[in-house]
């Protein structure tokens, strides 16, 4: 994002907060391209025009706590990201369609996080290893959103949560 | 929904938290000390029409923002101190005549030059009238400590603390 949009969407939301109505338009114009972009690169096309509404409109609603001394297209950016987040969540409550295997953004990735990432996923995969077949197969079924079909959508949440205190267990367990 | 719904319905949204932000700030700030006004003079009618009327003012303030919201705080500060200060007297030196007690008027109008001076000391550039009047309106819930010509007197101090104050103001810049 080029930098003078930047200045312009941190003026126009500081200018917002302080009760300043012009700088609504100028503040629209910036950001609906802006979250309707973020929001399509990571979801599909229908779910993420909603998503880039409802952002959008949290945004507004909330504009009056924003904090002029903090970054305004990362507020933004934040705001997106929880309700992209929720509409995943809402998406696999509903059993719709999976989606596409598209990756949430990591919005504060560095190498260093990356390396922490990396230890972390050696340490689940650790411990998925000393998992039952069964429970790792209910995990699998968890994590890509087709829960098990022979199963009741409550028998299966109940086999996941026995499954992730197992996990949980078995990670606490000095190694 | 298209561009321009969203337009406005985001403009509704804004408009409506800001509306109930002040909402919530105006009672947080009215109701207290409109209780302990009531609790502490004899005037209810009187302290329930100025908690009005500070609730009125705090709400369209903090609704409308800019220039008036940047006085709300250091009004309330200001106002905080002509508020407690009539009581506090009230309260510790009882200066009684059969069934009424009141504050010496003096004391109150005393109250309200410290009072205007700390408003006009605090008040952010282009926001003193804002800051006053909420000075003034939560000041004169406690100045009733001193009867109902304490808002009255009060209202005679903050007006002589603000004029030194802005003096002051201008001397030292």
């Amino acid at each position: 994002m080029e930098a003078s949009r930047r200045a312009l969407v941190q003026d126009a939301l500081t200018r917002l907060s302080d009760g300043d109505r012009e700088a609504f338009t100028p503040l629209f114009n910036a950001l609906w391209p802006l979250l309707l972009a973020f929001a399509s690169r990571y979801l599909p096309r229908g779910l993420a025009e909603d998503v880039a509404q409802q952002s959008l409109l949290n945004l507004f609603a909330r504009a009056d706590e924003f904090d002029s001394s903090r970054d305004a297209v990362s507020f933004a950016i934040g705001i997106a990201f929880h309700e992209m987040r929720t509409a995943r969540r809402k998406a696999w409550r509903r059993r719709e369609d999976p989606l596409p295997e598209q990756p949430i953004p990591d919005v504060r990735a560095s190498p260093l996080d990356e390396i922490e990432r990396k230890e972390t996923d050696a340490l689940v995969e650790w411990g998925l290893a000393r998992l039952s077949i069964e429970e790792q197969n209910t995990l699998q079924a968890f994590v890509s959103g087709s829960p098990e079909s022979k199963l009741s959508p409550t028998a299966f949440r109940k086999r996941v949560q026995r499954a992730k205190e197992r996990l949980r267990a078995i990670l606490k367990v000095p190694h | 929904m298209n561009a321009a719904t969203l337009a406005l319905e985001s403009r509704r949204l804004y408009e409506r938290s800001r509306a109930i932000n002040g909402a919530g700030l105006a009672l947080v700030f009215a109701a207290p000390f409109g209780c302990v006004s009531m609790a502490c003079c004899a005037f209810p009618r009187v302290t329930i029409t100025l908690g009005l009327f500070l609730g009125v003012v705090v709400f369209l303030s903090r609704r409308r923002g800019q220039w008036l919201a940047r006085g709300l705080y250091p009004g309330l500060v200001a106002g905080s101190l002509g508020f407690v200060l009539p009581i506090a007297c009230r309260t510790l030196m009882p200066m009684c005549s059969g069934q009424m007690c009141f504050v010496p008027l003096a004391w109150v109008v005393g109250v309200g030059i410290v009072c205007g001076g700390v408003a006009v000391a605090l008040a952010p550039s282009g926001s003193r009238s804002p800051t006053l009047l909420i000075a003034y309106l939560l000041g004169s819930m406690g100045a009733l400590a001193g009867g109902l010509a304490g808002p009255v007197a009060l209202a005679g101090g903050v007006l002589v603390g603000a004029a030194v104050g802005a003096g002051a103001k201008v001397v030292s810049e």
